[in-house]
């Protein structure tokens, strides 16, 4: 339970650069990213999925367009932003430094 | 399949429709890109063999996926509540400051005959009070209503001559921070409002000290060095709430708070003028403030 709890907030934190991670490596649309993440245990359901794309889009992170080349009714792709990419880069290094050092905190505290 | 197929179009219309109807609040761009992820979604859903029904079921009801969309977007239904109850508490604060001001201190420093004012008359003067304190007082359902009739009620009020009772203009800026609690929280529903709002309030701020200076130039009173120094400060405040920085908020409202309680210290000529200008200054400072407090800010109280 205390594991559980200690996990949804620290995805919580992440979740939004993960999303401009996938995105990093090329467009997607909203169910093939839902699927990414939920395979990875980071989202439980597409329904967490859209509201945060939702601020992704509001902030600028994230740009949709929609394609009607396939068959089938139109797909909604997700683009990462160049203020999105941005922000990528920054996590990424946040992240790194921040990741060193908890981790060299639990090697002493072990 | 032509039965499957409006089956289909119905849980995906039905989705929909519950969805925009609960996303009013947003803007119609916002909701419109709600909408169309929603469509996508059933859409790609469909594309993967799964029924509309269970795309409706990865999506989660309609009432949870609005309540997480509101949120991620900044309007937690809790949000405006809180600039409103905030404003309300204000002016009810401001309302007893006022009744104990114009009951006691008013009286002593005009040099009026002094009686012991009858408790019939403390009471009277407690009324404004009671009337700010109402709507949150009364079920949440007729807030809207309990909160615009307090605002007008107020506004009345103050500008009531009534027989044995002191100047009750000294309740306008409880009536300002009334008028602010019924507005401020549908300005700001849809986050931060429109920069006309702000402009305005940047205006207000600089207000007071420039008719200070204007009356000084004009020559009812000396202009002072001091004069021109608040008249610039405040001006300097007015351009930085215009811009839009929520601190300069929290700034104002204690200057405005500093200037009711001078005016009940120093009760001059002009205290009247001095005791609109701080709940002037009180009233845009608070209103500012919660306008333009960051969603997250307001979201962890």
């Amino acid at each position: 339970m205390t594991e559980e709890r200690i996990a949804t907030n620290l995805r919580k934190g992440v979740l939004e650069y993960c999303v401009l991670a996938l995105l990093s490596h090329g467009e997607k649309y909203g169910l093939e990213l839902a699927d990414d993440l939920t395979t990875r245990g980071l989202i439980a359901s597409e329904g967490s999925l859209y509201p945060l794309l939702a601020r992704m889009r509001e902030n600028g992170l994230v740009e949709p367009r929609w394609d009607a080349s396939g068959t089938g009714r139109p797909r909604r792709y997700y683009a990462i932003t160049d203020v999105g990419t941005d922000q990528l880069k920054a996590f990424a290094q946040v992240w790194t430094s921040l990741g060193a050092q908890v981790n060299a905190l639990l090697e002493g505290s072990r | 399949m032509t039965q499957r197929t409006a089956m289909n179009a119905n849980t995906e219309d039905s989705y929909l429709r519950v969805v925009g109807k609960r996303l009013r609040a947003l803007t119609p761009e916002q909701r419109d890109a709600v909408l169309d992820d929603v469509r996508a979604h059933f859409a790609e859903a469909a594309d993967a063999g799964r029924s509309p029904e269970q795309a409706a079921e990865s999506l989660g009801d309609p009432a949870t996926f609005t309540q997480r969309v509101r949120a991620e977007l900044g309007h937690e239904p809790g949000r405006t509540e809180h600039m409103w109850r905030i404003l309300q508490w204000f002016a009810t604060g401001v309302a007893v400051f006022t009744a104990l001001f114009v009951t006691y201190l008013l009286p002593d420093t005009r040099g009026d005959e002094f009686d012991e004012p009858g408790f019939e008359i403390v009471l009277l003067h407690l009324v404004p009070a009671l009337i700010a304190v109402l709507p949150i007082l009364l079920p949440a359902r007729v807030r809207r209503i309990t909160t615009t009739v307090a605002a007008i009620v107020l506004t009345v009020v103050s500008f009531t001559i009534f027989e044995g009772l002191y100047d009750l203009s000294f309740f306008l800026p409880t009536a300002m921070l009334a008028w602010a609690a019924l507005i401020v929280p549908i300005i700001a529903r849809n986050g931060r409002p429109a920069a006309g709002w702000r402009i305005t309030a940047g205006a207000l701020t600089a207000l007071p000290a420039s008719l200070g200076l204007l009356g000084g130039l004009l020559g009812s009173w000396e202009v002072t060095v001091e004069t021109v120094l608040y008249t610039v400060a405040f001006l300097l405040f007015g351009i930085l709430i215009a811009l839009g920085k929520p601190w300069a908020g929290i700034v104002l409202a204690a200057a405005g708070v500093a200037l009711l309680v001078e005016s009940t210290l120093n009760p001059g000529m002009l205290v009247l003028a001095g005791w609109w200008a701080g709940g002037l200054l009180l009233t845009v400072g608070v209103s500012h403030a919660l306008a333009h407090a960051r969603p997250r800010e307001l979201a962890q109280e």
